[in-house]
């Protein structure tokens, strides 16, 4: 089933809104009003889009550090976001998780973990819960390259496959692990084979190309969701910047210029802008008005974070536990 | 390099004595390593607020309702300033006075404490006056003659040590040195009958049985009950006797009775640096035993230096009744006994 | 009142809570068919079926990461971990994401699973499979810590636990597994929080955990004919702990000794040890004495094992040290 042309005009929105965020929020942390380091997903924005295009408002999300762009393809608020990334009381987890920690229950992002693969076995008990409770629910877990290699990854998979759950496996290989590349701790090069390992379907796909995106995962899913058991699907893909905002240059101490510059040749963004302007959804025009609609609602993230208190010192004692029914 | 702290003390200990107004250098400590404990302090109360125990606390005039809120809360009562009738203390002027923080926390002492009792006159308490009278009755009453010997402690306190395990498995009390001393006293005393006889004008009557008692220091004075027939008891049964008369007296517990049958009393004072000390008879009795700290002593054995333990024994008698040489015969067998325990345990 | 084991006990909770609420399932190695290896799921899957009570593959991260992710949307697992010393092997997702996800997301979501595993030194199990390092546990901030001793305990605890909508630890005793006691039939709880005095005493208190509370019994028996009396506090839980009847025991017997399996380093004995000092010096009559296992691997052979795990003997020992402070 192709997508449609409504569809497509949102996925570039979507991907548009991603990477304006993330390059605000690089300038924030630059400026001292987003505290700590933040894990940048410019470049990666096909993949986050494509795969929740697919998905439910029910259906669950892990994610990751590299996560706000999974995060805001799965529905997330904007001012809710920036609001947590400074730090705010008024932020999705009242200032106390902060960008690797972003997470909204309410439309199934079980949230970002900090800690590599952390995310994957949590996923799949989400998923066995979904298919013990017969709902229907699908749960997609996103990773790098680097956590197909921890012990979560294997034993999380093992499970799932196992039990049969509905879960989604997707990886995205920015062929690096903070500075460590690909071929250095891996031996192998696809890392969809991993997925005979656990007798499930493994794909690799280009992670660039939103529509195939869209349609791998969409298998994927549909297959989880009629009960046939979890997919493992790698998107080669790359980020533009370093592995977070204190990894200087681009991340050039370990990756050659060229290498970079030949990605962002492969812009996802603009290859769907290419795609929409031939099919005459886009102009130059509306291109920019789209921008500046997105720019618009950035600002008013950022001014609503600005304003927004922050935390008051005894909060800091408030969730440790749930206060209902036992004594602290 | 820290400083070892001078005084040792728990920490239950050092606040005690803080809330009794009590120097802890003054204080010796009965603990592992010399440790000061509670109980030291307890002792403490007794010595080191000599004036204030035997002194009448009615100086402070207040309501019972007063006095009771006022121990209840631990306000002091010269804190409160008195309201009522020539100054009486009332209720309400002991809440006040709570809300002060400078009033609270003293147990016990109703007076000032330290310098203040200086150049103050009080009024005796009833047990003190009682006391003092028979004090003075018995010291004029019965010319007083003092002996003293010394005694090798080194048998005793071996048999001592080496029974113990054994003596708190079967008896479930600690045995004492004191013990060994009223078991003695009261076999020697079968010797020399004497020594149980009390005045009675000019008629002497010799008491039929051996009561043996062992004087207890309280806050309010000395008090002397005795054991029944010690010279028919085993060290077990005296010890234990002994433990539950120290225990009752202490708790303000014994019958009258229980002091009233003694016919010979032990007085100890060892846990102090005291070498020997006289004592004044407890009327109407005819003797009575003091014991000083026992002490390493260094003596010329074969040439080499030595050492053992000694204890002074002190020995005071009524004159009418009892000559010098009896009361030296009685010290020696007495000291006798004690040198050579285990045949003193032949005779039961 | 029937005297069932601590096994048992355990398991009737999980019976009933299974039966009550079909959110409740197990999961652990060989819970199933085998009954778990200290039989406490004995009975379980043929009652409840190999989709509640299911036996995982050897992957204490996976499968105590699914228990997160279960309990984080809408289920209310309880995980067995075969031994206390195989915590190791989910250490991430027990510290940093059981215990953390409450709180780091705001509090959008609650993780109510229990943890199960056995502690404590038994038959030659050796090194890496009698260790009672669950002081880790209590460390940790968004995790609660149960410490039955009783199978009385253990089933009100379990069915407390279970109910709780915070992520608990249930650590259990493998030397107490066999133990008996009584315990009701019909359904109780035993709060959280809530320390029971297993005996009343004015001279000493002995705050013990797990198998320390029933030697230290024991022992107190014996000093009783001596005229000390000891009072026995079981805290049941270590995290919430019970400091009000801990300190009330010290105030008023001025005497503490604090005896848990653990090693005494930065174990659970020194922190409650360092509670009490901070919070009733002035009643303290005595140096505070802890008792724990040595500072030692767990060593394998008998003799070694033996004095390695504190006993009666420990206890004994320190009474006595404490004896001359009566």
């Amino acid at each position: 089933m192709s997508l449609t042309d409504e569809q497509l005009f949102e996925m570039y929105k979507t991907m548009v809104t991603i990477r304006s965020f993330e390059e605000k929020i690089v300038d924030l942390n630059a400026q001292g009003f987003i505290p700590g380091l933040v894990h940048p997903y410019i470049g990666q924005e096909a993949v986050a889009v494509g795969v929740c295009a697919n998905l439910r408002k029910e259906d669950y999300i892990t994610s990751t550090h590299r996560g706000h762009g999974h995060v805001i393809a799965k529905g997330a608020e904007l001012k809710y976001m920036m609001a947590e990334l400074f730090g705010k009381k008024t932020g999705y987890c009242k200032g106390k998780g902060g960008s690797m920690h972003i997470s909204d229950i309410n439309i199934g992002i079980l949230g970002a973990m900090g800690v590599v693969g952390s995310g994957i076995p949590i996923g799949v008990g989400a998923a066995l819960s979904s298919k013990m409770r017969k709902t229907g629910q699908v749960t997609v877990c996103f990773f790098g390259d680097g956590a197909s290699n921890t012990g979560a990854f294997h034993e999380g998979l093992n499970f799932a496959a196992v039990h049969r759950v509905p879960a989604v496996f997707i990886c995205e290989n920015n062929l690096y692990g903070i500075s460590v590349p690909q071929r250095q701790h891996q031996a192998i090069q696809d890392i969809s084979v991993r997925a005979t390992g656990y007798a499930m379907p493994g794909i690799t796909a280009d992670g660039n190309d939103v529509v195939a995106v869209y349609e791998t995962s969409r298998e994927a899913i549909q297959r989880a969701r009629s009960g046939e058991g979890p997919t493992l699907i790698e998107y080669k893909t790359y980020r533009w910047r370093g592995h977070h905002t204190g990894d200087p240059n681009q991340g050039r101490r370990y990756r050659p210029l060229e290498e970079i510059q030949k990605w962002m040749k492969k812009c996802p963004i603009k290859r769907l802008e290419e795609k929409l302007t031939e099919k005459k959804l886009l102009n130059q025009a509306k291109i920019k008005k789209i921008h500046e609609e997105i720019e618009k609602e950035i600002e008013e993230a950022v001014s609503f974070a600005k304003e927004s208190p922050f935390p008051d010192p005894q909060d800091i004692f408030e969730d440790v536990y749930v206060r209902k029914g036992v004594e602290r | 390099m820290v400083q070892e702290p001078k005084i040792k003390a728990v920490p239950a200990a050092r606040w005690k004595a803080k809330r009794n107004g009590i120097d802890l250098s003054l204080v010796k400590g009965s603990g592992p390593g010399g440790v000061i404990l509670p109980r030291d302090i307890e002792q403490a109360k007794i010595t080191h607020r000599a004036v204030e125990s035997i002194v009448k606390t009615e100086t402070i005039r207040a309501s019972n309702l007063a006095r009771k809120l006022a121990e209840k809360r631990g306000v002091r009562l010269e804190t409160a300033k008195g309201t009522g009738t020539r100054g009486r203390i009332m209720m309400h002027d002991v809440i006040r006075a709570s809300e002060s923080p400078s009033s609270l926390g003293t147990e016990g002492a109703k007076l000032k404490e330290g310098p203040s009792v200086w150049g103050q006159t009080f009024p005796m308490t009833q047990m003190r006056k009682v006391i003092a009278k028979r004090m003075a009755q018995s010291a004029f009453a019965a010319p007083h003659v003092y002996f003293f010997t010394d005694v090798g402690m080194d048998q005793l306190v071996q048999l001592r040590e080496g029974i113990l395990e054994d003596f708190e498995k079967e008896f479930k009390t600690r045995i004492s040195i004191n013990d060994f001393l009223i078991k003695g006293v009261a076999s020697t005393i079968r010797e020399f009958p004497v020594f149980n006889a009390m005045v009675k004008g000019e008629e002497i009557f010799i008491h039929p049985d051996i009561n043996v008692g062992l004087a207890v220091a309280l806050q309010e004075g000395l008090i002397v009950p005795a054991i029944p027939q010690a010279d028919r008891l085993g060290l077990g049964r005296i010890a234990q006797m002994r433990a539950d008369l120290v225990e009752r007296a202490r708790t303000g517990k014994l019958k009258l009775e229980e002091i009233e049958r003694g016919t010979f009393t032990v007085s100890s004072l060892a846990q102090f640096d005291i070498l020997f000390f006289t004592a004044i008879l407890n009327p109407p009795q005819s003797g009575i035993l003091t014991i000083g700290k026992t002490s390493d002593q260094l003596y010329l054995k074969e040439g080499q230096v030595a050492t053992k333990k000694v204890a002074h024994l002190g020995l005071s008698v009524d004159h009418r009744i009892i000559d010098g040489a009896v009361a030296a015969a009685f010290l020696q067998s007495l000291k006798k006994r004690l040198e050579n325990p285990t045949s003193m345990l032949m005779h039961l | 009142m029937r005297d069932i084991t601590y096994a048992q006990a355990i398991n009737e909770a999980l019976t009933y809570n299974m039966e009550k609420d079909p959110g409740v399932f197990l999961m652990g190695e060989d819970i199933g068919k085998y009954g778990g290896i200290f039989q406490v799921t004995a009975g379980l899957i043929d009652r409840f079926g190999p989709e509640r009570v299911i036996d995982t593959p050897i992957s204490e991260a996976g499968f105590v990461g699914a228990a997160v992710g279960a309990a984080m949307t809408g289920m209310r697992p309880v995980v067995e971990i075969m031994f206390l010393d195989l915590t190791t092997c989910a250490m991430d997702m027990i510290i940093n994401q059981m215990a953390k996800i409450h709180y780091m997301f705001g509090g959008q979501v609650n993780v109510p699973m229990v943890l199960r595993c056995p502690m404590g030194t038994a038959r030659n199990a050796a090194t890496q499979h009698s260790q009672s390092f669950h002081a880790i546990f209590v460390h940790i901030p968004g995790l609660l810590v149960a410490a039955p001793s009783t199978p009385y305990d253990a089933k009100g605890l379990m069915n407390t636990a279970i109910l709780d909508e915070n992520p608990v630890v249930f650590v259990e005793h493998k030397k107490l597994y066999a133990s008996k006691g009584p315990v009701p039939e019909e359904y109780y709880t035993v709060p959280f929080g809530k320390a029971e005095i297993k005996r009343p005493g004015r001279d000493i208190t002995i705050v013990a955990t797990h198998a320390m509370v029933h030697r230290s019994l024991t022992v107190a028996e014996e000093f009783a004919k001596d005229g000390i009396e000891i009072e026995i506090v079981d805290p049941r839980t270590l995290r919430p702990l019970d400091k009000e009847t801990i300190l009330d025991s010290v105030k008023r017997t001025g005497r503490l000794i604090v005896a848990d399996e653990g090693q005494v380093t930065c174990g659970v004995a020194s922190d409650i040890s360092a509670m009490v000092a901070e919070e009733a010096i002035e009643y303290l009559q005595a140096p505070i004495l802890r008792i724990g296992s040595l500072d030692t691997p767990v060593p394998f052979s008998t003799p070694l094992e033996k004095i390695f795990a504190p006993d009666e003997e420990n206890v004994r020992e320190a009474i006595n040290k404490m004896k001359p402070y009566l």
